[in-house]
């Protein structure tokens, strides 16, 4: 365990996700902040203090794939798991090349979030 | 006579003359002529006598010359001035061939009245006659002795009487005379009858001169001989002459002889004097036998009557002659010869003699007989022949045709030499005519051309017109033969052939379709025009099997050459597309429909038709790419935009749920658990629950809720549209589709795609029903028809159908007869065709398959205008089928 808490951003348009997803990870003992949409989450302070994403990739205005390359573009290193409700392990593949750590296909279960987290050393 | 003899006879120091056998005398030189007192030359004698004395002198002189024998003969002659002159006339024959041809004659003076009555006068007085005579005289005795030898003769010997009495043993004659002398002498005292001797007596100075000594016995009164009086004349120069004459002669002979030509001459009146040597070997005749008109009986007997008239003719008026005529050679045959002879004229133009020559023409008679019998055989030959002829002088006279140029034209001959003015010449080809024509008549090239002459009934026919020069032995044209053939019914069948073959150019090249024919033997290959535009080959290239595969791909080699295989073992058919190369790299697809088969040599053929059906494939390849996006459109509307969509709206409260679920699990797990979390994580998980059974209601209202937008729509239309789209997958399954679409079927409301997906959904369906049928064909009916404000499309087959108890759930999703199918399409369809406010219905044929079918309504012209989403009414009662 580290000394403070790791933090986590999750970002979905979709409210229900908000809503359940901050619980869970909070539940693994990670600090969690929620944005509805990439233009909100990269105004926010979170977009410089975050070790971590959950980010849908499907969204309305700027989309997950999008905001990976902004943050890249930026310099900054944030783990990012990937969120979807349409499964194809196309987009999969090619977002895991372009250096998510996991993408998780909707609906997926708690165990699957805390193996991706661990992989991504955002939980020990 | 020659002219030399007569000029030699004029300058001899004497009178001479010469006579014919019948009496006439045929020349006088000049001095006897003098003598006589006339100013020409007499034929006769003028005798100084009385009448009857006169007749008794001109028989003694007519016996004598009728005989053989040299003779003397005295008689008085008239003369002008003195009245009468006594003359003493010598005449010897000249014989040929024991004839008598002429007599040559010396005169001198003789005064017979005076000198007769002096014979028995004294011998003083004879001595004085004796040298008186201007000539040598020697008197003899009865015996032939000397007695006495005058002046003149003395003086001539420079001897004495003495010796010259000794004669006979002297040189005073010749040696070679002597023995002749001696014998005439010693003959004419045992005769008593004169003798005459030519021989050479030695002069004084010791020359020999030529002397003719004539002796006459003197009769006594007993009828004895008293004396003999030898008169010597001195002949000498007259000898030397005749020598001379006589060698002369010899050598114009020698030349006449030499010369390689007939040579003749005529006297006057045509009596034949001489033939050289050349025509008497010719004619195997002697010189006698040619003599006087001899020669004429080697004249052939059908020209001699023509050859004696035109003979006389030129002997009557003097006038050169030439004429021909045939005369027989020593070997029996006929030559012909050009007799020609010119007449030479004395100093007052009168004809002295006539000179000839026979010229042998028979080679050249030949010739002309030969050009005339190949004339003649021409000839025959020209009326023989089936076509027109006309013969032509070298200066393009008509001069003659046969019977089949003179029935066409139906007109005489002189009116078709005017060929070129007459109007029988076609006025267009009249230029081409004459150039051709008279081209050739100038420069002597045959000629060759074509045109059309007016047939007696007013028909313009073709014609071709050759001509050849025909020439004589000297390659000089004397005829023009033009043959006339007569190819009007050619010319048609080449127009026809022309035409026809124009038209199956443009056929070919519309059909974009090409014949060939190949001899399998040669590899020889046959193009028509559209092959070679197919082929992209330039018409001039020779086409060989290498060119043929040079323009296929590699498939297509090996195809062409299994054909070629299968076409040399024997007749048969073949049908097969090939792909070319052309030379730009694009490709071109071709249908080759061929037959192989043996032609008339026997030679193994394929031939047969190409099309280019590149156009064709290229847009069946269009149809088919068109038919896959659209079915792929299909696929992703009807299935896969759907299911992503049920699938993104679903897969998000379905994952509230499944992460609020883990969530209120861990918290409840927890020490202590967090019961408040839990609360809340539940209450999420209910609400999500119902987002997600939202999710679907709101999906299906929102498929339902979307229509196309409508339009004014020919269903025969779309019916045209879909059989093509599904004309492979007919052609494929071996289905045969009939159609029964209505005339004036009026338009119906609807949308364009989606009913296209109807129409198409059902034929698939359809045919897919079909694949199991074997055992009877497998056919499909698509039929239109309008009734009560809506119009109908039926689909009828004879597949394999369903169960009874199925057809009301035929059109429900997932409901199928087929094992592969997932039986969402005709959900689709009935959802579509509800959609557009229609009706969908099947039910099972009387014996075989199904008619399944649906209708939609006619459109109105308000409803085109204002189709949206409330004209197409929701169906909520199709919700449960999805």
């Amino acid at each position: 365990m580290t000394n403070s808490k790791r933090h986590v951003s999750v970002v979905d348009d979709d409210e229900s996700v908000r809503e359940a997803l901050p619980d869970l990870l909070r539940s693994f003992g990670l600090s969690v902040d929620a944005f509805a949409s990439a233009e909100v989450f990269l105004n926010s302070k979170a977009s410089e203090t975050s070790d971590g994403m959950i980010l849908d990739v499907a969204m309305p205005g700027m989309t997950g794939p999008e905001l990976q390359q902004e943050l890249g573009r930026r310099g900054r290193q944030i783990s990012i798991i990937f969120i979807t409700a349409i499964k194809d392990e196309n987009v999969r593949s090619r977002l895991m090349r372009a250096g998510a750590w996991d993408c998780l296909f909707k609906p997926f279960s708690g165990e699957d979030l805390q193996d991706a987290l661990r992989r991504s050393s955002l939980l020990d | 006579m020659e002219v030399e003899l007569a000029r030699v006879l004029e300058t001899l120091p004497g009178m001479i003359f010469t006579a014919l056998p019948d009496g006439r005398i045929d020349f006088m030189n000049s001095v006897l002529i003098d003598f006589l007192g006339l100013t020409a030359a007499a034929t006769a004698w003028q005798f100084a006598t009385s009448a009857d004395g006169s007749e008794i002198l001109a028989g003694r002189w007519n016996s004598f010359l009728c005989g053989h024998d040299p003779f003397e003969i005295h008689f008085p002659i008239r003369h002008p001035a003195t009245g009468s002159r006594g003359l003493h006339v010598r005449c010897n024959p000249m014989v040929e061939n024991d004839r008598v041809v002429k007599w040559y004659g010396v005169a001198t003076e003789w005064c017979g009245s005076r000198l007769q009555p002096q014979c028995s006068g004294t011998k003083d007085e004879t001595q004085v006659i004796l040298e008186s005579i201007p000539a040598g005289i020697g008197v003899l005795d009865a015996n032939g002795n000397v007695d006495t030898i005058n002046g003149h003769l003395l003086q001539y010997y420079g001897r004495t009487l003495e010796e010259l009495r000794q004669w006979g043993s002297s040189d005073v004659v010749h040696p070679d005379d002597m023995p002749g002398l001696t014998e005439a002498v010693k003959r004419a005292v045992g005769t008593g009858t004169a003798y005459e001797a030519e021989v050479r007596l030695r002069r004084a100075d010791g020359e020999y001169r030529w002397f003719q000594i004539v002796g006459y016995p003197l009769a006594d009164e007993n009828g004895g001989i008293a004396r003999w009086y030898a008169l010597h004349i001195d002949v000498d120069d007259r000898r030397r002459a005749e020598d001379a004459l006589r060698s002369n002669e010899l050598e114009l002979r020698k030349i006449v002889n030499a010369m390689p030509l007939t040579v003749w001459t005529s006297l006057p009146d045509g009596y034949c004097d001489f033939v050289n040597d050349r025509w008497l070997d010719y004619a195997g005749f002697t010189a006698e036998q040619a003599e006087g008109s001899g020669w004429t009986s080697v004249v052939h007997p059908e020209d001699a009557s023509h050859l004696a008239e035109s003979w006389n003719a030129c002997l009557a008026s003097g006038t050169p002659a030439d004429f021909e005529a045939r005369m027989r050679g020593s070997n029996g045959g006929y030559r012909w010869f050009l007799f020609r002879a010119t007449p030479l004229l004395d100093d007052d133009g009168k004809i002295v003699k006539w000179y000839g020559t026979h010229i042998d023409i028979e080679d050249r008679k030949r010739a002309e007989r030969a050009l005339a019998e190949r004339e003649r055989e021409s000839r025959l030959i020209v009326d023989g022949i089936a076509g027109m002829i006309a013969i032509f002088s070298p200066d393009a006279q008509l001069i003659d045709g046969n019977q089949q140029i003179l029935d066409y034209f139906e007109r005489p001959l002189s009116e078709l030499n005017d060929w070129s003015s007459n109007g029988i010449t076609h006025p267009d080809d009249l230029q081409t005519c004459i150039d051709s024509f008279m081209g050739s008549i100038a420069t002597g090239e045959p000629y060759d051309y074509e045109t059309r002459f007016l047939r007696h009934d007013g028909t313009w026919r073709w014609f071709q017109l050759r001509g050849l020069p025909l020439r004589d032995a000297d390659g000089k044209i004397i005829r023009w033969y033009g043959l006339l053939t007569d190819i009007d019914d050619r010319k048609r069948a080449e127009e026809k052939l022309r035409r026809s073959e124009a038209f199956l150019a443009d056929a070919q090249r519309l059909s974009k379709t090409g014949s060939f024919l190949m001899n399998l033997g040669t590899s020889q290959v046959t193009w028509s025009a559209e092959t070679y535009r197919i082929f992209e080959v330039d018409p001039a290239t020779q086409v060989t099997l290498d060119v043929v595969l040079s323009r296929l791909d590699p498939d297509s080699q090996a195809a062409v050459g299994q054909v070629i295989d299968k076409a040399n073992e024997g007749d048969g058919d073949f049908d097969y597309d090939i792909t070319l190369v052309t030379p730009d790299r694009s490709v071109k697809y071709v249908r080759v429909l061929a037959h192989s088969e043996r032609n008339k040599d026997g030679e193994q053929e394929l031939i047969g038709a190409v099309q280019d059906v590149t156009e064709g494939r290229k847009a069946e390849e269009a149809l088919n790419q068109a038919r896959s996006e659209l079915s792929y459109v299909t696929r992703v509307t009807s299935l896969g935009v759907l299911t992503a969509s049920i699938a993104h709206e679903v897969n998000q409260p379905l994952a509230g749920i499944v992460t609020n679920a883990s969530t209120c699990l861990r918290v409840l797990t927890g020490d202590p658990p967090n019961i408040n979390v839990a609360k809340d994580t539940a209450r999420r998980m209910i609400r999500d629950a119902n987002r997600a059974a939202d999710v679907i209601a709101r999906l299906w209202e929102l498929f339902s809720r979307k229509p196309p937008p409508l339009e004014a729509i020919d269903i025969n239309e779309i019916a045209g549209e879909v059989i093509a789209l599904m004309s492979s997958d007919l052609q494929h399954s071996k289905t045969s589709l009939t159609t029964d679409l209505a005339n004036d079927l009026p338009r119906a409301a609807g949308a364009r795609v989606q009913l296209q997906q109807v129409v198409m959904n059902l034929l698939r369906n359809s045919i897919e029903a079909l694949l199991a049928v074997e055992d009877r064909p497998r056919r499909i009916r698509l039929k239109t028809e309008a009734s009560g404000g809506e119009i109908r499309l039926l689909i009828e087959d004879t597949g394999v159908g369903f169960d009874p108890q199925g057809i009301d759930r035929i059109f429900d999703a997932f409901y199928t007869t087929k094992p592969d199918g997932m039986g969402i399409g005709l959900s689709v369809i009935r959802s579509i065709v509800e959609n557009h406010n229609g009706r969908l219905w099947a039910e099972p044929n009387a014996d075989h398959g199904v008619t399944v079918g649906f209708s939609v309504p006619t459109s109105s012209s308000g409803d085109q205008e204002r189709a949206g989403p409330s004209e197409v009414p929701t169906t909520s009662d199709t919700q449960r089928y999805l």
